[in-house]
């Protein structure tokens, strides 16, 4: 057994501590991969599902509906769901997605990359999300309602703890966000600048 | 013929690009063979890199499995360009870093070399009595940074020199010299002048 190294050297403790080497055998890696591609399918196919369904869903509510702005309201959301199909099929399905190259990569670019997607997926949120359909859509279908019920001084009283847990949300979260992304894109600077050292 | 297949969440950018046929059919011979040389010259170097990522025990095998699942996955690609050794940290790096990325809480409280070579007082003041605890301390102190400087320190510890850790990386030698520096005088600090073994 080789002597125990010196207490104040930790190069010498990290490479003599004790190791319990795992050997995955080749076919449970085999099984693995079949695993890992069925459920990749799977989750693909139940998000382009899930839109597709939901788009016809609320296409049938229109039919029903008499109020104009109702109508465009579910228009709207219809129109979110098969975006949400059309992007989850984009983004999802296995052999679709923008692939990385992750192994060629060094690993200070690997690192880079998602500091970059965590601030993309932040940033463009509204857009990817197609939140912006579903805000609006929500919108034609609430507000005048809302509006409704601020006429009347009672119900206007009973709206007002949500709006004032919303402006508080709002006011909280805004600024959280914005010192996050800024966190992101000061070290995805510091890492760009260690990129550029390296010719 | 190209395909790309799912790495193991349904994001974009976690799709790699394999040629060759499928794993889970008629898997590449030397795919195969590859990962298992990689697993026995370096598997008891992968099982500290997943230590130095991921302290709890349970969690800690499933990192080392998901490691050995995308080594093996991309020796369907590996085109010697690089050395087999540098190919294999790469990896298993990338798949670490992703790790720590996906633990947000964890994620939001990581800080530089720098930033803990500039903390006063910072230093441990407490006598090491052995092994355990001088590799205690190393784990509490390579859980507290950031992927870049955790992989440089891991690559050190490993006995690496600044060319190699370079290649792995992706940083200049320079730029890899400074941050060991830094490194050996956080160590000097914490475990005294046997930490400073320049090789």
């Amino acid at each position: 057994m080789p002597a125990d190294p010196p207490t104040n050297d930790p190069r010498a403790s990290w490479k003599n501590q004790r190791t319990e080497p795992l050997k995955m055998s080749l076919a449970e890696l085999h099984e693995k991969a079949r695993e890992r591609q069925a459920k990749a399918r799977f989750e693909a196919t139940y998000s382009v599902a899930l839109g597709i369904v939901l788009c016809l869903l609320f296409a049938f509510t229109v039919r029903s509906a008499h109020q104009l702005n109702l109508r465009l309201g579910l228009g709207i959301l219809s129109v979110w769901c098969l975006y949400y199909a059309i992007q989850s099929y984009r983004w999802l399905w296995p052999g679709r997605a923008n692939g990385g190259d992750e192994p060629l990569s060094a690993t200070v670019e690997v690192y880079r990359r998602q500091l970059e997607k965590q601030r993309d997926l932040v940033r463009h949120i509204w857009w990817r999300a197609g939140l912006t359909f579903c805000i609006l859509g929500l919108a034609l279908i609430v507000v005048p309602e809302l509006v409704r019920a601020i006429a009347t001084p009672r119900l206007a009283l009973n709206v007002a703890p949500v709006l004032v847990v919303l402006a508080i949300w709002l006011a909280v979260f805004i600024p959280q966000r914005r010192r996050k992304q800024q966190k992101l894109q000061r070290e995805i600077d510091e890492l760009r600048a260690f990129e550029r050292d390296n010719g | 013929m190209s395909r790309r297949i799912l790495l193991d969440s349904p994001m974009a950018g976690d799709y790699l690009d394999v040629s060759g046929p499928e794993p889970s059919t008629s898997p590449d011979i030397s795919q195969d063979a590859m990962y298992e040389e990689a697993a026995a010259a370096w598997g008891a170097s992968l099982d500290r890199l997943a230590r130095a990522y991921e302290l709890d025990p349970e969690a800690r095998r499933d990192l080392l499995q998901e490691i050995h699942f995308q080594l093996w996955r991309s020796f369907a690609r590996f085109d010697r360009r690089c050395s087999l050794r540098t190919w294999v940290y790469r990896v298993a790096h990338n798949v670490a870093t992703r790790h720590v990325m996906r633990q947000r809480r964890i994620r939001n409280r990581l800080v530089s070399i720098e930033e803990i070579e500039a903390l006063p007082g910072d230093e441990a003041h407490e006598a090491l009595t052995g092994q355990a605890e001088v590799l205690e301390r190393l784990a509490k102190l390579i859980q507290r940074l950031k992927p870049l400087d955790r992989q440089i320190i891991v690559c050190w510890l490993e006995e690496m020199d600044a060319n190699s850790i370079g290649a792995i990386t992706g940083l200049s030698p320079a730029n890899v010299a400074m941050k060991i520096h830094r490194i050996k005088s956080v160590l000097k600090r914490r475990f005294g002048e046997g930490a400073s073994h320049a090789r």
